[in-house]
């Protein structure tokens, strides 16, 4: 079967990352990138990223199309040329579908609306935990990082920043939670860092549940990762430097982290510490899609299968034997 | 009736600041100031004219002997207090239970550091002042929960409090410490933190749970509330009674804790202090009977004045909480209408 051919519209950081990780998927194929810009097309020239000028040629070449920051593009003349997965939008355009692990995009979908990290971090693991029974509540006490280390003056150097209007987060949660979820409330404060967001979670349960069959559910769900503190893993920075050893060139952090000892049960409801990547996190997520679109004859586990063993999701921690047997 | 003579052990972050709140008070005087010879803050204490005792005896270096009139020991010290404030850093108060054993009048007040254990009873003035009369070892709960407290309580007493829960985000180390958290990095506490166990000893019967993790931050802690109330009501009826509760202060358009540094600094506050919870108006919101909202705690300054209402409880000098609050407030400049003192 021939590759999935992909393009991906707009080059800053986060574009140039995830063209890059295109060209590492066998069945995927990078047709081209675009953008204006002139410090993006010098970054993106560098890494040896293949830069089309003609934006109609471009998308009518491709299958799927990645777009980033889609104020920047004008959507709705291209909508028909070819599917197209939106990351960044600040509300999801009408007709768009989402995707999660959990969710599948309409098949006659032409636009998915890429939920961010945080979205997607949590629709893994109320979908890791929904086979203990129906979930009533969930909120989340987030600490977002200031910004990525090259933004400069993104955010506080010495404060926490209550934050109560994030129309775009607040989009995403709207969309994830459609269709019968908890109900749902998260508080989000910004403060000093430049790696991940940490979540402290609760979420209640209608009816009893067991701590030792929720850290055995969570160890086997895709995409999360549960580590200990007493295995060294005790701050933020731990987590980010063994990916930083382990993975050499590429020390993605895709899965969500979750502190074993963080994850506690009390009177009907679960508490845990989860960290996220919001720079690597929707990579698996926005490959599903991408294979979603191209590939519709596939199931959704069928995809996410894929996307897993395309991004060597086990591997890092079972090469470094900290994994725990569930 | 002659004031209470107090004295402080440890002039650290909290102990300089209790020193000026009980020489502020009228019916308190302060005898002295005890510390480590070597500890650069007895300077400053000299400096502001305490008098000065060590805790052992100096060498030639040593800062107390540079730059202080040393007085004595914190053996002379003892016997001419009624209670001792003990502020020296988690787990050295212990070292001297031996001696303190040698008075058995003394009253001995310590902070949150120490485990609810280590002291007779824990006190918040809030909920529990008459309880610790005639205890002769006392512990103030730690800032973070005596903020809590603050916060459930009033919630509790307005509307009924079914379930409570709380998450911190806190300060990694106060600003004049160097810190012991990672410049880039959250620490987080696993498992419950000790906040909700620490409200539940001065608020029993609470159900509440509690999660924390340390940030690069240095100036207050930000918590998050989750709380279920026994009936559905306004954000307006929660704004209102955190107004009328004094130590608790409700703002709106300071967008980060330095935003709200900033604007006690140019209040005026002595070491641009804060013992007041802050509370974004801003971040209250209502879902049926549930109540979430934003605070910061400013963990330098908190428990000041629990700590002053702690001595009159405990030596007995004033059997009433809200006189004692009001009276305390008033001294230290953070007090609220009189109506708001009527409980």
């Amino acid at each position: 079967m021939p590759p999935i051919r992909v393009a991906v519209m707009g080059l800053d950081r986060q574009g140039r990352y995830l063209a890059d990780l295109v060209r590492t998927q066998s069945d995927f194929s990078l047709s081209g990138t675009h953008d204006t810009r002139p410090e993006h097309l010098e970054a993106a020239s560098r890494m040896g990223l293949p830069i089309s000028e003609n934006l109609q040629k471009l998308l009518d070449e491709c299958e799927v199309a990645v777009h980033l920051g889609i104020a920047r593009v004008p959507f709705e003349e291209r909508a028909e040329v070819s599917r197209s997965i939106l990351l960044g939008a600040r509300t999801p355009p009408p007709g768009s579908s989402t995707i999660s692990v959990f969710h599948a995009p309409s098949p006659r979908a032409q636009l998915v609306q890429l939920p961010g990290a945080q979205a997607l971090a949590f629709a893994r693991l109320l979908g890791a935990l929904a086979p203990f029974g129906p979930m009533t509540r969930f909120f989340a006490s987030t600490f977002c990082r200031a910004g990525h280390g090259t933004q400069g003056s993104a955010g506080p150097v010495d404060a926490l920043e209550p934050i109560f209007d994030d129309v775009a987060a607040t989009s995403d949660l709207e969309a994830l939670f459609q269709g019968g979820g908890p109900v749902h409330h998260v508080r989000r404060v910004r403060g000093p860092g430049t790696h991940s967001d940490v979540h402290m979670l609760k979420i209640d349960f209608e009816k009893a549940i067991e701590p030792p069959g929720i850290l055995d559910g969570l160890r086997r769900a895709p995409r999360l990762r549960v580590g200990a503190a007493r295995d060294g893993f005790t701050t933020t920075a731990h987590v980010q430097e063994f990916y930083r050893d382990l993975g050499g060139i590429r020390p993605d952090r895709y899965e969500v982290f979750i502190w074993e000892e963080s994850v506690q049960v009390d009177a009907g409801s679960l508490m845990l510490m989860v960290d996220v990547c919001p720079d690597a996190t929707p990579v698996p997520e926005l490959f599903d899609a991408i294979r979603h679109c191209g590939s519709p004859e596939l199931l959704l586990p069928e995809v996410v299968a894929r996307t897993d063993r395309g991004l060597g999701l086990p591997r890092l921690w079972q090469d470094s034997g900290v994994v725990r047997k569930s | 009736m002659n004031p209470i003579r107090a004295a402080i052990l440890g002039y650290g972050v909290i102990g300089k600041r209790l020193a000026d709140a009980v020489r502020a008070q009228s019916d308190m005087k302060l005898i002295g100031v005890a510390g480590r010879p070597s500890s650069f803050s007895l300077r400053d204490a000299q400096l502001l004219g305490y008098p000065v005792y060590v805790t052992e005896e100096p060498r030639a270096g040593d800062a107390a002997s540079r730059f202080c009139q040393i007085r004595g020991t914190l053996g002379d010290l003892l016997p001419q207090i009624d209670v001792l404030l003990d502020c020296t850093p988690s787990g050295v108060p212990a070292r001297y239970l031996e001696n303190l054993a040698r008075h058995p009048n003394l009253v001995t007040i310590v902070q949150g550091g120490e485990k609810a254990g280590s002291a007779d009873v824990s006190f918040n003035a809030f909920t529990n002042y008459p309880s610790v009369v005639g205890k002769k070892r006392v512990r103030v709960i730690s800032c973070s929960s005596t903020g809590t407290t603050r916060i459930l309580f009033t919630l509790a007493r307005s509307f009924g409090l079914r379930r409570a829960f709380v998450s911190l985000l806190r300060r990694a180390a106060d600003p004049g410490k160097p810190s012991k958290n990672p410049i880039n990095a959250l620490t987080p506490v696993m498992g419950q933190s000790h906040h909700a166990p620490d409200v539940s000893t001065v608020m029993p019967g609470l159900k509440a749970y509690s999660m924390s993790a340390d940030c690069p931050t240095t100036l207050s802690h930000v918590l998050q509330f989750q709380a279920d109330l026994d009936r559905v009501v306004s954000a307006g009826e929660i704004l209102s009674m955190f107004e009328a509760m004094p130590r608790i202060v409700v703002g709106q358009g300071l967008r980060s804790t330095a935003d709200v540094a900033n604007f006690y600094r140019e209040q005026h506050r002595w070491r641009q202090d804060r013992p007041e919870v802050y509370v974004w108006r801003e971040g209250v919101t209502l879902h049926g009977a549930t109540v979430y909202l934003t605070a910061s705690v400013h963990m330098e300054s908190i428990t000041i004045p629990e700590t002053i209402d702690c001595i009159r409880a405990a030596l007995g000098r004033e059997p009433n909480a809200w006189t004692s609050i009001e009276r305390t407030d008033q001294s230290l400049g953070i007090a609220k209408s009189p109506a708001c003192y009527r409980r």
